[in-house]
């Protein structure tokens, strides 16, 4: 004979399993913030993290995703929360940029710019300049904990990326006094279309 | 008094544009901020999930609501990129208004919505995921009762069998 409410043990393992994958999901989950002006690729990147086809649009002002696990070639994986894919609209940095960037959770955050836009426009520079200040501002007291990565695409578009990515970043440092942030900083000069360069930055990965 | 702002970043190489009632507000304009944030503090609205590509919510019930409508237009940027918009809408009384409402002032500036990207039904459709874990658990729980209720109907039969022997042995007069 069955025992006594069969149905319930059922209904208790069901939910058990449910609890159970959610907790081992959130548990030690990190947070992976992805910032930086218009078209530069953010969204190229969390698609491509996220294993979801990448769709050819632009971002309003922000999208979450669901948490989601990516996997290193050494074999670790890093475990993300659920968070979101933040357009490149200025209007976006004060709204968001700090409310992102300043919690106690485990975390990356990451800065991406057109090294060509960057090089061509003055405009784009300065935005690029003053974005880097206002993170530099909010995020000073947790770069001893966690990690900040430059990551300057378009390296397709200019020939000689990697001596101009240096000059560059010596720039910011100097020039603009973005010392505590950029000595902290992990550089990488990608190509945001091209899957391969995607791959390493994410093998470099680590928060 | 807001009728709509309609948000669109409909190039790479300027600033996103943002209209109050059709007007152009400039980045500079003290309005502007406060504004854009009306569009995106959506956090405590209702989302409507119907199966809609844009993103739905509303705000208020009844007669009188406000809706937030986010999503791509079919036009493209520089990069080829669907442009990106988000609407509010106030004083609407059905999604099927604001759709309509959110085209004509779209229009204006000569963006146009696929119009499949808002269903209009404000019903909900559930996901795969949930309706399976509704089963299960619907299933489990209507299981659970028509196994107790037939125990307890086959308990009751076999109370009733013992009052029977009982009443035999001990309360006839003829057993003596
Ligand atoms: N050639 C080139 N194009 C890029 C690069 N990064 C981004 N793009 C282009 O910019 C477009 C927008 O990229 P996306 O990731 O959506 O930018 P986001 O606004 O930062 O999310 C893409 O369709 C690409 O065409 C890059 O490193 N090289
Ligand atoms: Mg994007």
């Amino acid at each position: 004979m069955l025992p006594f409410g069969y149905p319930i043990y059922l209904l208790f393992a069901v939910l058990v399993t449910i609890i159970g994958a959610w907790h081992k999901l959130s548990k030690d989950a990190k947070e992976l913030i992805v910032l930086g002006p218009l078209a530069s690729g953010k969204t190229l990147w969390l698609c491509f993290l996220r294993n979801v086809e990448y769709k050819n649009a632009g971002t309003f002002d922000r999208e979450s995703f669901p948490p989601f696990t990516f996997k290193k070639k050494n074999g670790d994986s890093i475990k993300i929360k659920s968070g979101y894919d933040y357009g490149g609209q200025e209007e976006n940095i004060k709204l968001y940029y700090e409310q992102a960037i300043c919690t106690s959770t485990p975390k990356a955050v990451m800065f991406f710019f057109s090294i060509y836009d960057y090089l061509n426009n003055d405009s784009y520079k300065r935005d690029v300049i003053a974005r880097l200040g206002f993170i530099e501002n909010k995020f000073r007291s947790q770069l001893d904990n966690d990690n900040f990565y430059l990551v300057i695409s378009y390296a397709d578009k200019v020939s000689d990326y990697k001596n101009k990515a240096k000059e560059i970043t010596n720039e910011l440092k100097q020039t603009h006094k973005l010392t505590d942030l950029l000595s902290k900083a992990n550089i990488m000069v990608i190509n945001a279309t091209n899957k391969s360069d995607l791959e390493n930055l994410k093998n470099k990965m680590n928060i | 008094m807001i009728n709509n702002i309609l948000w669109v970043q409909d190039s790479i190489n300027a600033d996103t544009k943002l209209f109050l009632n059709g007007t152009l507000i400039s980045h500079s304009d003290e309005r502007f901020q406060r504004l854009y944030s009306v569009l995106c503090a959506t956090d405590s609205d209702r989302k409507i999930q119907n199966g809609s590509k844009c993103e739905i919510f509303i705000q208020g019930k009844g007669g009188q609501k406000s809706y937030i409508i986010k999503g791509r237009y079919s036009n493209l940027d520089e990069n080829g990129r669907r442009i990106p918009f988000m609407a509010y809408i106030n004083n609407m009384m059905s999604l099927q208004q604001a759709k309509d409402e959110l085209m004509s002032i779209s229009s204006k500036h000569n963006f146009e919505i696929v119009s499949d990207d808002i269903s209009v039904s404000e019903k909900k459709k559930m996901n795969l995921l949930i309706t399976l874990l509704m089963t299960i658990i619907i299933g489990g729980a209507i299981g659970y009762l028509v196994y107790t209720c037939v125990a307890s109907a086959t308990n009751k039969t076999r109370e009733a069998t013992i009052e029977t022997i009982d009443s035999i042995s001990f309360d006839s007069p003829n057993t003596k």
